[in-house]
């Protein structure tokens, strides 16, 4: 423990930026064309978020434990394991984290707990923060001066993927389903703290979802006019109605 | 605690019964770019390659190839220091895949690794594994990595010179870390090398470790002479001294910093890392020629702290 202590964060970085990006370019490489299903995946899941239902929230759950796979294969195994010892934790966090939302996938109201719905506001933020994560994240590596071929898309690199489940997880999880925050959390401030070490931009946005995702998940539930707060009525009809609940206003 | 005196008497003797294989790696001629290896006064090239963070490339076959050129070109320019350890991540296979690469120059390697696991019961194993990535039938070089579980990994290292299976032993750090600690194994074991950091700003090392090396007859390799880049990057933005290239012999900052590092009399070789053959070749000539005088280096030293 003492060892450990005494590196800093430079010290466990293990890899440059260029290195880094390459193995996003050989993900990329190695992923193409499941581009195109990973964008539909990212459209479906904005579509169940904007109108969510129980088996909605199912198959919102079962995109992201997909795209939780296929990042962790593509780029995790193949590429971030073979550049940093602690490769292994992170195949284990991400096959841990698709085998949850696979898991939630499996109950009746997939990531809501059957309590109603967001209000239409935060579900269409959590929609609007899916497209923004799986479509506006790529944008960053030209915006970068890095060439496309490295482009981080969701489902394909972990860090688009871990920032919409952090997101969506913050936004709609109820109950023992919040758990599904956790390996995005960890991954995101893993790699934060790479990003900045790295001297990466990137590390700012990364950031900034990893600080939103508590702040709009207490604000969606605690906010005066919140259904979510209302939750904890037992009289509110379940499942059938949690559509009408959520359009209650 | 092995004495130096007693370890070399038995491995000549060893040596002179044929139980130590000869060694298959080539002796550099001494000359004014190489040092001489106090404990077994072999000469090598003062400057060398590291490997931290440049050639942890993964399976990427493109970079895996610029590092090959980058060690062919450390090679073939009369380099044969290259430094690694299990912790840089695929940096090892990236050497193995070099040396390969390199074909007849690939025989000129000094081998240096490091074992790095707490558990001292499996760094025998965790060395092997090294071999392997490295694609050599043994190391020159084996040091015990920061420290960690040095108690249990010198004993294993010890053993494994005796055996032949290894030609020297040594200890590393870094960063400035556990300085105290290195001294006292320093000072009790019969170490051949320490690795620590040391350049024209990092200079802690000067009041105690370089004297007690060369007390000992350890030789001292330097890791982080340019403090991964920084310091030239610092530097480079200040105009050069103007007597550096009539009384440095340098024409760059980054040959005036490794000519200031590698000019210590304790030190046998500094290990600058880079992903660039032009890089490469830059070090190796900073290395070539007489060392720089304690009056020249203490100059530099004065200049860069009034910048």
């Amino acid at each position: 423990m003492e060892t450990w202590l005494s590196y800093d964060l430079s010290d466990l970085l293990m890899f440059s930026a260029r290195t880094y990006y390459r193995q996003i370019e050989l993900a990329n490489a190695a992923a193409w064309p499941l581009h195109v299903a990973a964008i539909a995946g990212g459209l479906l899941l904005a579509l169940c978020l904007l109108k969510p239902s129980p088996l909605r929230n199912r198959i919102a759950a079962l995109i992201l434990a997909l795209a939780w796979a296929s990042s962790g294969w593509f780029f995790i195994a193949s590429g971030f394991a073979t550049i940093h010892w602690a490769g292994a934790y992170a195949i284990s966090l991400f096959a841990v984290g698709a085998a949850f939302l696979a898991a939630i996938a499996l109950t009746s109201h997939g990531l809501s707990n059957g309590d109603p719905a967001p209000r239409p506001a935060w579900s269409r933020l959590a929609a609007a923060l899916t497209l923004a994560a799986a479509f506006l994240y790529p944008a960053l590596a030209p915006l970068s001066g890095r060439p496309l071929a490295s482009a981080e898309t969701f489902g394909i690199a972990a860090d688009p993927t871990a920032l919409v489940t952090l997101l969506v997880a913050a936004l709609t999880a109820r109950g023992w389903r919040l758990l599904a925050m956790l390996p995005p959390g960890l991954w995101l401030a893993f790699s934060t703290s790479a990003l900045w070490a790295m001297g990466s931009a990137e590390a700012w946005v990364v950031l900034a979802g990893l600080v939103a995702a508590p702040v709009v998940m207490l604000a969606s539930r605690f906010t005066p006019d919140s259904p979510a707060g209302a939750s904890i009525d037992r009289d509110i009809p379940r499942d059938g109605m949690t559509q009408k609940l959520g359009k209650r206003s | 605690m092995i004495e130096r005196r007693t370890f070399i008497k038995s491995a000549t003797a060893a040596a002179m019964l044929g139980v130590l294989p000869v060694t298959a790696t080539a002796i550099a001629a001494p000359g004014p770019g190489t040092r001489i290896i106090p404990s077994s006064g072999d000469a090598i090239p003062c400057v060398g390659l590291g490997s931290w963070i440049t050639f942890n490339v993964g399976d990427d076959p493109v970079l895996l190839d610029e590092c090959a050129r980058v060690i062919g070109a450390f090679l073939a320019g009369g380099g044969r220091m290259i430094d690694s350890s299990p912790m840089y991540g695929s940096s090892q296979a990236t050497i193995g895949h070099g040396l390969a690469a390199a074909g007849n120059d690939a025989g000129n390697a000094f081998s240096a690794d490091k074992v790095w696991t707490s558990d001292g019961g499996s760094g025998a194993a965790q060395i092997e594994t090294s071999r392997q990535a490295w694609r050599i039938p043994r190391f020159d070089l084996m040091q015990v990595h920061n420290l960690v579980a040095w108690q249990d990994h010198l004993e294993t290292l010890f053993a494994m010179k005796a055996d032949g299976r290894l030609r020297y032993v040594g200890v590393t750090t870094s960063h400035g870390r556990r300085h105290d600690d290195l001294e006292q194994i320093m000072a009790t074991h019969p170490l051949d090398f320490v690795q620590l950091t040391y350049n024209a700003v990092d200079r802690e090392a000067e009041d105690r470790l370089l004297p007690l090396a060369q007390e000992r007859g350890i030789a001292v390799i330097v890791n982080r002479p340019y403090q991964r880049g920084r310091l030239v990057e610092a530097m480079q933005r200040h105009p050069l001294p103007a007597w550096a290239e009539a009384e440095a012999g340098s024409t760059s900052w980054a040959q005036l910093l490794l000519r200031f590092t590698v000019s210590h009399p304790a030190v046998i070789c500094a290990i600058p890392a880079t992903t660039k053959v032009e890089h490469v070749r830059e070090n190796l000539a900073a290395g070539a020629g007489d060392p720089l005088d304690a009056a020249t280096r203490q100059k530099l030293a004065n200049h860069i702290q009034s910048l």
